[in-house]
């Protein structure tokens, strides 16, 4: 009597590879331990993800590698964005009045001073008001961390409170209104 | 950005250079310079110098600068390849750090190591447990490689 894989045509590698099978991570396993991953290790993840999918048969390795690496990418980015505050909060900052301004005042970060422009742009954390730098300069660091260049204090921590104070006084108002 | 802000570096650091320490570009190249550092007098590193080599990335200073010891060094803190283990240079970076205050750092670094967060484990072991060794490994070292 003929066996299973005689009668469909199987040879029997297709036998040694099941039986390796247990041994390694299945694609959708490495793929999620991947995304659970913080960047710093996912290196090693990617090589036990590679060994996963070399144990299957027909599949186009550099199409896989190609997504493993644009993944990589737009967790990278997702991650760094998720770091950085809200364009709102950026909108929200407070503006410097040049009058508040001396000569010899400088933005921490491009170290040049803020008179060298006719017109500054420059603004202040909530964490300290003397904590002032060009708009121009601050807003790149803000896009990838919400902390402050001079003190390292998260500035979305103490910002967040009055802004919801805010919107209550405005929704009062048009009470009073309305 | 980080190009005007290098040059005014090298201006700055030109103007009033930081005690014991220089930096400035190696070629024509403004995103690589080379810094020394003399061995603090109250560290088993006195009297040699050390040269590091730094690489500003192209988002500097939005990213901290890559630093690394070209001269061999024994430090908890500074492992075989020169790779220096100080939180600035990694998660506490900050844009209003500059290239001097990252050299005064390394400075102290070498007077005060940090043998709870160790780079080279051995070192560290015996930095801790004992100090002598450490002090006379290090000095030969400087001997060896710095003088």
């Amino acid at each position: 009597m003929p066996t299973y894989e005689e009668e469909h045509g199987l040879n029997s590698t297709n036998n040694n590879t099941e039986g390796e099978r247990p041994n390694r991570l299945t694609v959708q396993q490495a793929l999620n331990n991947f995304i659970n991953t913080p960047t710093d290790s996912r290196n090693n993840l990617s090589n036990s993800i590679n060994n996963s999918i070399n144990g299957i048969n027909n599949v186009d390795f550099n199409l896989l590698n190609q997504m493993m690496n644009s993944m990589n990418t737009i967790l990278v980015d997702k991650s760094n964005t998720n770091n950085g505050v809200s364009n709102e909060f950026i909108d929200r900052l407070e503006r410097v009045n040049v009058k508040q301004l001396k000569n010899d005042d400088t933005c921490p970060i491009c170290t040049n001073e803020y008179k060298d422009d006719s017109y500054p742009l420059v603004v202040e954390l909530p964490c300290n008001s003397k904590h002032r730098f060009d708009l121009e300069c601050i807003v790149p660091w803000l896009k990838i961390n919400k902390t402050c260049p001079l003190c390292r204090i998260d500035v979305t921590i103490k910002k967040e409170l009055p802004v919801l104070v805010d919107s209550e006084e405005e929704d009062e108002d048009w009470e009073m209104y309305g | 950005m980080s190009m005007k802000r290098i040059n005014k570096e090298l201006q700055d650091i030109g103007r009033d250079p930081p005690s014991q320490c220089s930096a400035g570009p190696v070629g024509d190249d403004l995103f690589h310079w080379q810094a020394s550092i003399i061995g603090p007098a109250d560290s088993p590193y006195a009297g040699g110098v050390f040269f590091l080599a730094i690489h500003f990335p192209t988002d500097y200073p939005f990213k901290p600068p890559k630093i690394q010891f070209e001269t061999k060094i024994y430090h908890p803190n500074i492992n075989s390849n020169g790779n220096i283990c100080l939180d600035i240079l990694k998660e506490q970076w900050s844009p209003a750090l500059t290239i001097s205050k990252v050299l005064l750092s390394i400075c102290s670094l070498l007077t005060d190591a940090n043998p709870d967060d160790p780079l080279v484990p051995e070192i560290a072991h015996i930095y801790k447990n004992d100090r002598a060794k450490y002090e006379a490994t290090a000095k030969e070292w400087t001997k060896k490689y710095a003088i």
